[in-house]
């Protein structure tokens, strides 16, 4: 257990201030967090993103992205100051006693080199290890961490590692030379749920057991809550509340720690509740929503189906080209029904790989099916196209899984809210645009309308599309895991988002 | 389960023959065109030869003609012209030229030794340079130092080759005189020309290398490096270079074919025998057994060339490599994608 100001710390951030040189001026990422870990303590740093946890992180390491610098404070690792320290002094210590488990295990390992080398390669540097001895060290290291069938795998390129075998090789990397601190920056962020769980067991076993101390940086409270001794919750590049677990999430003190527990969807039990929205102070908004809910009230009464969207039978398979061995066939969606009852919400839940969002993707008229038949509001539309097809996407709605790939970076925010309603021809010019900045269903703030989506949080950069694809009034939305790369809180938001949507639509 | 000398077999024509056929086609597409383009120009190649050598008032007996036709191969029809000149090629005759009667082949074997030491030179040049000057800006702890570095080599792209030609004679020809300024007899001839053709050639290289070298210094896996405390060098060494490389092969192979065929300007201003020159001086003189000659050699060299660089993805990636080579048959990605589960428990 950790208390602040205790002599036999192992690290003793004090008083850090960290800075991004911008173009549009500087940006203070850290302001003044001070804290310590004790040898052999899990500490987790809790915060949503651009709270500045992933630049202290960074910083520990020394290694800041372009333009960002650590202004003042001090970074004092076993009684030795990270920040003034020279570079060779420095290179002794990282990767030998401080690790780093980085956050994205598909891109964090050298594509082009053997995983056992690239842990190897850290073995011969700090250990001075030989060749033959480095190697066998590697694969010992990769067994540990839990990689099956340790040897073969060593000799293997990272590309035919799952990801979550590719974070245990990072795991392996960070724990190769018995270091007494690693950090771990989201660790798990990019993966299942259910590998999740066995990524941080391992993780967890590996501080246990050689009493390494671990900064575990995430934006999942329950995590933090299932594996921390202490926990830092920060905001806006300060620490506002730390203490043990218990205090933290038992009795938070600091109103946005307040917040972060109640969104923590594992920590709470309470439903998400629909909420009435209001157009108030906008006319136009308000006339519009009225008209598109009599009208949608006025066809959901005039038709008698019950279902929405009723899909039979779907299969769809991929062929995976091989360079040898001809092509493989993948059944993604195996004969899959379901119905969606009118003005409901309807959940498909499966881990990666399960196909959920093929079928999503079938029923939306994206993916074409091998067969079966989608019934959309009564009709037939397993084979519409042309301008048929054109006219039911105004029907149906997609929210993608990946806010930062699915907007076109070059268009302004604005622009991306009304070009759906550009391509149906909705309003004229200036009603679009009123339509683009009129008073929106959801509670984010953009930074800037004209500025483009990548200067935007997650949270609002997917929200932004969404809301003129409502403005466009369709019938049916799909959300294809919207919420997975955020923060507890901005999904919250989001979904309240999309309720808020189906409320005034429906 | 280890592939059976068969398997091998079976999955490696299964690579290679797309490739080939593409090989196959680019060739006999080249030569076409240029036979079509050939015999559309106005004008007629042996009547031109003639009165080059005799004045505009000479006249020709029609059975004199027609005996010059069927020795350069232009008689009979367009069709019997297309196959016949086709035929030969692919034995190697390409046919006699009009302008000096020499054997079109003998001619283009000659000069091509010439070219090839000037393009061969200029590419590695222009690659080791451009390698060089982004490892420095790599390497470089100060962003002004970098920025400095990342400006020069567009310079080498502006400069047109036969003004740095120039700049390069007069001063190490004439001023220095280090290099002969002209002509192939002195194997120290092809370093001027070699420098001249590596600015342009290595400033293109190094915009493609160098985008890429310093998008992988921001990435994660370097980022991993760092992390290990690996030095600077061998992180560009050991990681980035490699990766690096992967798009520049590409421009490598278009910067092959532009060598083997564009050093027209270079051979001019160095007045060196080689296959640019050849092609000016067959172009001027409407020799078409020459300009057919030369096309088709050209797009050979060009084609193997980039046979070459598909082969050569394989050997620096191993996600594009023959499944055949690893141990494991390809299932991984399938198998990554399905079965993680299975696999993590």
């Amino acid at each position: 257990m950790t208390r602040p100001d205790t002599g036999d710390a192992l690290l003793r951030v004090t008083d850090l201030h960290i800075d991004y040189d911008t173009r549009s001026g500087i940006t203070r990422a850290v302001r003044g967090v001070g804290f310590t870990v004790a040898p052999g303590a899990i500490v987790a740093v809790v915060g949503e993103s651009g709270s500045g946890k992933s630049t202290i992180s960074q910083a520990l390491v020394r290694r800041l992205p372009d333009g960002g610098r650590i202004v003042s404070g001090s970074i004092s690792f076993d009684g030795r100051d990270l920040v003034t320290m020279p570079d060779r002094a420095l290179r002794r210590i990282r990767g030998a006693d401080i690790g780093f488990v980085p956050q994205d295990p598909s891109n964090s390992l050298n594509p082009l080199m053997k995983v056992g080398e690239q842990i190897a390669e850290s073995l011969r540097l700090h250990r001075g290890l030989n060749r033959a001895d480095a190697a066998a060290a590697a694969v010992r290291i990769l067994d540990e961490v839990g990689i099956p069938d340790a040897a073969s795998r060593a000799g293997q390129y990272p590309h035919k590692l799952s990801g979550g075998m590719r974070q245990r090789v990072l795991i392996g990397v960070a724990w190769s030379c018995s270091p007494r601190l690693v950090i771990a920056d989201e660790p798990t962020s990019a993966l299942d749920v259910t590998v999740q769980r066995h990524v941080l067991d391992r993780l967890e076993t590996l501080a246990r057991d050689q009493g390494t101390a671990v900064i575990l940086v995430t934006h999942d409270l329950a995590i933090a809550a299932d594996r921390a001794d202490q926990i830092l919750v920060m905001q806006a590049g300060r620490i506002v509340e730390q203490g043990t677990p218990a205090d933290v999430l038992g009795a938070p003190s600091h109103p946005y720690t307040r917040e972060l527990v109640a969104a923590a969807p594992g920590l709470t039990s309470g439903r998400l509740a629909p909420r009435p929205a209001s157009a108030q102070g906008d006319a136009y908004a308000a006339a519009a929503r009225s008209r598109l809910t009599l009208a949608f009230r006025a066809s959901a009464t005039a038709t008698s189906v019950p279902d929405i969207l009723a899909v039979d039978d779907l299969t769809k398979t991929y062929s995976l080209r091989q360079p040898a061995g001809g092509a493989k066939t993948l059944t993604a969606v195996d004969a899959v029904s379901f119905a969606v009852p009118r003005g409901s919400t309807f959940a498909i839940v499966g881990e990666s790989g399960s196909g959920k969002t093929t079928t999503a993707r079938i029923a939306a008229r994206i993916v074409t099916p091998d067969s079966g038949r989608i019934r959309f509001d009564g009709q037939d539309i397993s084979s519409v196209a042309g301008e048929e097809l054109r006219q039911l996407r105004r029907r149906i709605q997609v929210v993608y899984q990946n806010p930062f790939g699915s907007l076109d970076p070059t268009m302004s925010v604005e622009r991306l809210v009304d070009e759906p309603l550009r391509a149906f021809k909705v309003g004229n010019r200036s009603q679009r645009a009123r339509c683009g900045s009129c008073s929106p269903p959801c509670a984010s703030t953009p930074p800037s309308w004209t500025a483009g989506p990548r200067s935007s949080p997650a949270g609002s950069a997917s929200a932004s599309p969404s809301r003129g694809r409502w403005h466009s009034a369709p019938s049916c939305w799909f959300w294809t895991s919207p919420c997975r790369p955020w923060t507890c809180r901005c999904r919250s938001r989001s979904c309240n988002c999309s309720w808020t949507c189906r409320w005034s639509s429906a | 389960m280890a592939p059976t000398p068969r398997d091998r077999l079976a999955a490696s024509v299964r690579y290679l023959g797309p490739k080939l056929v593409q090989f196959a086609f680019v060739i006999w597409a080249t030569y076409t065109v240029t036979f079509l383009l050939i015999h559309f120009l106005p004008g007629d190649p042996v009547l031109a030869a003639l009165s080059l050598k005799g004045g505009d008032a000479t006249t020709t007996d029609p059975a004199e003609l027609a005996a010059l036709r069927a020795q350069y191969g232009l008689d009979g029809s367009l069709w019997q012209q297309y196959v016949g000149h086709f035929v030969s090629a692919l034995r190697g005759d390409l046919g006699v030229s009009i302008a000096t009667g020499q054997p079109v082949a003998d001619m283009v074997a000659r000069a091509l030794p010439n070219t090839a030491a000037v393009a061969v030179l200029a590419l590695v040049l222009g690659v080791v340079t451009a390698v060089v000057i982004t490892f420095l800006a790599f390497v470089s702890p100060w962003r002004w130092l970098r920025q400095t570095l990342l400006q020069i080599p567009p310079l080498g792209a502006a400069t047109p080759a036969f003004l740095s030609g120039l700049v390069l004679v007069s001063v190490f020809s004439f001023g220095l005189g280090w290099f002969p300024s002209s002509g192939s007899r002195s194997p120290l001839g092809v370093v001027l020309p070699a420098i001249t053709l590596a600015l342009p050639v290595g400033a293109i290289f190094f915009q493609v290398f160098s985008a890429a070298v310093l998008d992988a210094r921001k990435g994660p896996y370097v980022f991993t490096a760092v992390a290990k405390s690996l030095g600077t060098g061998t992180i560009f060494l050991r990681h980035v270079l490699r990766n690096s490389l992967l798009p520049s092969v590409t421009i490598l192979g278009l910067l092959i074919g532009y060598l083997a065929g564009g050093t027209a300007v270079v051979e001019t201003v160095f007045s060196r025998d080689g296959i640019g020159r050849i092609t000016v001086d067959a172009v001027l003189a409407r020799d078409t057994n020459v300009i057919q000659g030369v096309v088709l050699v050209v797009a050979l060299v060009y084609s193997v060339v980039n046979l070459l660089v598909d082969l050569s993805y394989g050997l620096i990636d191993p996600r594009t490599r023959l499944a055949l080579v690893g141990r494991r048959a390809g299932s991984a990605r399938v198998a990554a994608a399905r079965d993680t589960a299975v696999v993590e428990s």
